[in-house]
This record gives C-alpha cells, structure tokens and sequence, in this order.
C-alpha cells in the first residue's frame, strides 16, 4: 500500500506515468468535446480542467479516507519545491528536455505547418490529428517534469510567458522558437539566483516574477510591435500629416 | 442533520451564482476568467491582511475584489495590445499568483495564512463558522455572504439583462445602439469577481472554476436561448451540489470533488445525449 502515498520529492515512475496517462486523456477529451459540439475550446478547457482535479481530489479522499481531511502533499504539488531536488532528478530532467529538444527540431515543419495552416497540412496529406495528440504529448511531458520545479499553477506561466515574450521580437517561428528558449532560461537563472539572496524566497513564483519582468520589458521596447514603436509610428504619422497640412495652406497661401 | 442542510444550501447558493455568471462568460468565450480570478486574488488577501492585521472575512474580500478588477482589466489591456486572449489571461494570473506567493513567504511571520486553507476553504468547515449578532446565532456565515452575493447577481443581471444579452451576442451593435459596451463588460467583470471571491473562501476554488463554466456549458448544449440556458445551467448546478454531497456523504469523500464530478457527470451525458446538440443525435440526423 506504500505506494499509494505519493512523494512529490523524487520524480518517480509510476506518479510520471499516471500523470501522463491522465494528461492525454484530457487532451483527448478536450479536442474530442470541440470538434463534436458546439462547445468552445475555453470551455472545454475549463471543464475538462475541474472535471479531473475533482476527480482527483475525490480519489484521494478516498485514499486518506476522511471526508474534509485537505489534500496533504498537495501544496508541494502546486507550488513545486525546486530547492529539494537531489543530483538524480537534474539529470532526468535534463535527459527529458534534450529528448524534447531533439523530437521539436526533427518534427519542425510538420508542427509549423500544422500551427499556421491546419487545412492546408491535411490537404498534402499529414496525418494532422496524430500529430495534434503528438504535440499534446510532448506538451504533457514538459509540464510533468516542470511539475517539480515551480507547481501546478506556475507551469501554465512557463510555457505562455516566454512565448509571448517572444512574439513580441520576431516575425519568423524559429527565432521565436529560440527566443522563447533563451527567455525561459534566464528566468530560471534569473529566479534560482534571487531565491538565494533571502531565507524562504520561494524558487518557483520567482521564476515566474522574471520571465513576467521580461515578458513587460518586450511589450514596451520590442522593435515595430513594442508599445514605444507603435507610439513613436504614430508620432510620426502625425507630425507627417500636420507637415503636409502646413505645406498645402502655404501653397494656397502663396496662391492667393 | 442540520449540517447537512446548510452545506447543501451553501453549494447550492454558490452553483446558482456561479452559473449565473458562467453562462454569459460561457458565451463570450471567457471561461477561463473565473480560473483566472480565483488565483490572482492571492495577493489582494494577503495585502489586505498586511494592512489590516485581521483575517476579518469582510476586509480580505475586499482586497481580493479589488484585485480581480485589476486581473480583469490588465487582461483586457494586454488583448487590446495584440496578445491573445488566453495567453493574455495566462500571463496575468500567473504573474499575480506569484506575487501573492512570493509575499506570503516574505511576510511569513507576519502572515498566519495557510496557502492550502486559502485557495481550498473547505465546504465540510463552513457551516461550523455562524454568524453571530447580539449573541443570536444567524446560521452559517458563509450562506449570508454567498446569498447576498446571489441577490446581487440576479438583481444587477436582471435589471440589465438586455444590455447584458446584446453586449454577449453582438457588441459591436451593441456599441452602435449607444450602450457602454466597456462599463458592462466591466460591471459583468466586477459580478464575476465578487461571486468567485466571496464563494471560495467558504467552498474552495476548484468548486467555484468548476461551477462557473460546467453547468454553463451544458446548459449550452440544451437550448438556444440565453434566459432558459440560466435556468437550465441553475437546476444543472443545484442538481450537482445536491447529489454531489449525497455522493460524498455515501462514499466519505470529498466533498468539493464530488460536487464536480456530479456536474461533469450531466455535462458528459447531455454531451453525447442532449437532444439539440447532442453529439448521439447529430449522428443519428445525419443518418436519416
């Protein structure tokens, strides 16, 4: 029965295999409920999101066996405990992400033709849906084995944030690709490294707090998308019309 | 077995305020606002707490409401700039959650919060927390809060239910009819923030996601109709908190979880067997 006592501390097998089980099914579910109803993607998301924590939830219940007794273990889960790693996890993590590196950059062209042009992808014979639940998967072991480092909740901003910051920079996938890469880098760096200025600075919201400062610092001074290009456009914009206004009431004015 | 009755009544005051809202965020393609909201508000409770020094109820949902306006309206910001609008929401309650983190373990000595008891309140706990006036005891404190907060809804919704309805199907007509598509994309915002703050601190946040956008959405599929798409997704909400305790009571487990499962139970039947949009009638119209 020991095993039914989940240690979040070491990456363990059978949690990583439950884990992704239950991390295609709802993958499965939530592409099976948009493209057969009228239900939208967000919902989807949502209910197929709660659905399963509450199942969760019920099943450990069950396990612990007291109706009210709180989830014990589950803050680790949610808020991650990157401090307590030992050696043994470093490296299966590093093995994981070199392995997802590898499979993103031998797959490349078929995922960037299936994000741009689903229809098109299909139409030169693809096999999109199979490659659709490949990337799910994909997806499912980043977010298993970052589970460790930052939590639950904390996992959505590692993949979202780099990657918007990023898209701030770029027009062309792959520099977004690397980009978003580098940006989720340093924020781990950035983070690990604030965490251990202070006793009980949490690792993980730390990470999240640097790749947000990075995702701000794109939003204000990326180049042509960046909120002071588009402000300095369209100051030019302005003094170009007011310029070309005062030409023609000159001319006119010479005219008379 | 007055217990019993009290957390069937605050379940299903919380299911029929949630789904109030949740059809029009269903609609509108903002489900995930309500995720959203219950975790961005970690850091309005504990700076409401930093300053005021109580774990007065009152004061901390304050600050929470007060914080999920500015969830909303930062979201809403970033959109306006070209990130899309999951991501958007992505980013922001992330960032907040993290903050709300992170100050929690700067102030640790301070701050008497446990993370857990925060973003879970246990709906087993809460009719033992009574609400006492001149030493009368009113019931549980947590069915005022969350009845008010129904009432608010309804009388809020109701009074601007056609502006509601038009600003969900057609805002742009809606814009051109001259009603402030903004004020009540934020008044529905601030409505969304309230219930899912004042909710959660009695039943925990999962339940609150869960009630916003489950029975919303099955109610979705039954009908084409906005006002009896409420109605449904209210019975929907109060059939899953019913049954769902029943359940927890027969199995001793959770009770939160149960009432979920309960909801995505009628989601996945109306799914496959609702007689509009119902995935088994689809196939069978298509046959004939």
């Amino acid at each position: 029965m020991s095993c039914l006592y989940i240690n979040w501390n070491e990456i363990n097998l059978f949690f990583l295999i439950g884990a992704m089980i239950a991390g295609i099914l709802a993958t499965m579910s939530i592409s099976f409920i948009t493209r057969y109803s009228r239900i939208k993607q967000d919902s989807a998301l949502g209910i197929i999101l709660t659905v399963f924590f509450g199942i969760g939830i019920v099943l450990l219940t069950q396990i612990q066996h007291s109706a009210s007794g709180n989830q014990s273990g589950l803050d680790k889960f949610l808020f991650g405990q990157a401090a307590s790693m030992v050696h043994s996890d470093v490296y299966t993590m590093a093995g994981i992400s070199l392995f997802l590196i590898g499979v993103s950059i031998v797959f490349f062209k078929e995922f960037k033709l299936l994000s741009f042009d689903p229809g098109f992808a299909k139409g030169i014979g693809l096999p999109t849906m199979i490659l659709d639940q490949f990337i799910m998967l994909l997806l499912v072991i980043a977010v298993v084995i970052g589970i460790q480092a930052v939590g639950v909740v904390l996992m959505a901003a590692l993949l979202i944030t780099p990657a918007v910051s990023a898209r701030y920079w770029t027009e062309k996938l792959h520099v977004m690709i690397i980009l978003a890469g580098l940006f989720g880098g340093t924020s781990g760096l950035i983070g690990t490294i604030i965490s251990t200025w202070a006793n009980n600075l949490p690792t993980g919201p730390l990470i999240v707090l640097s790749a947000t400062s990075i995702f701000v610092v794109s939003i204000v001074l990326a180049p042509s998308r960046g909120v002071l290009a588009k402000a300095m456009r369209q100051k030019r914009a302005k003094t170009e019309i007011l310029n070309q206004q005062q030409l023609k009431q000159a001319i006119k004015d010479g005219n008379a | 077995m007055m217990n019993h009755i009290w957390i069937m009544l605050i379940g299903a005051l919380v299911a029929s305020s949630c789904s109030l809202v949740g059809c029009f965020l269903v609609l509108r393609k903002m489900s995930m606002i309500g995720d959203a909201i219950s975790h961005a508000i970690l850091p309005g409770i504990v700076i409401a707490f930093l300053l005021s020094g109580t774990r007065d109820s009152f004061v901390m949902m304050i600050g929470a409401a007060v914080i999920g306006i500015i969830t909303v309206f930062l979201i809403q910001m970033f959109q306006n700039n070209g990130v899309q609008s999951d991501a958007s929401i992505g980013v922001v309650f992330t960032a907040l959650f993290a903050g709300g983190v992170v100050l929690v373990s700067l102030f640790t000595r301070q701050v008497d919060l446990d993370l857990d008891c925060v973003l879970y309140g246990e709906i087993a706990y809460a009719p033992w927390d009574t609400f006492i006036i001149n030493g009368m005891e009113l019931g549980p404190k947590a069915v005022w809060i969350v009845g008010s907060i129904f009432l608010l809804n309804i009388l809020v919704i109701g009074l601007f239910y056609k502006q509601f309805k038009l600003c969900s199907f057609d805002p742009a007509m809606a814009a051109a009819l001259g009603i402030p598509v903004v004020f009540f994309h934020y008044l529905l915002m601030s409505l969304v923030s309230l219930t899912t703050v004042s909710s959660f601190e009695s039943v925990g946040a999962i339940l609150v996601v869960g009630m916003i956008i489950v029975p919303a959405a099955t109610a979705y599929l039954l009908t084409d109709r906005l006002f009896i798409m409420i109605i449904y997704s209210m019975i929907a909400g109060i059939a899953s908190a019913v049954l769902g305790y029943y359940f927890a009571y027969l199995m001793d487990a959770s009770i939160a979880g149960c009432m979920i499962m309960v909801a995505g139970f009628l989601f996945f039947i109306t799914l496959f067997a609702s007689p509009k949009h119902g995935v088994l009638f689809k196939k069978w119209r298509r046959k004939n």
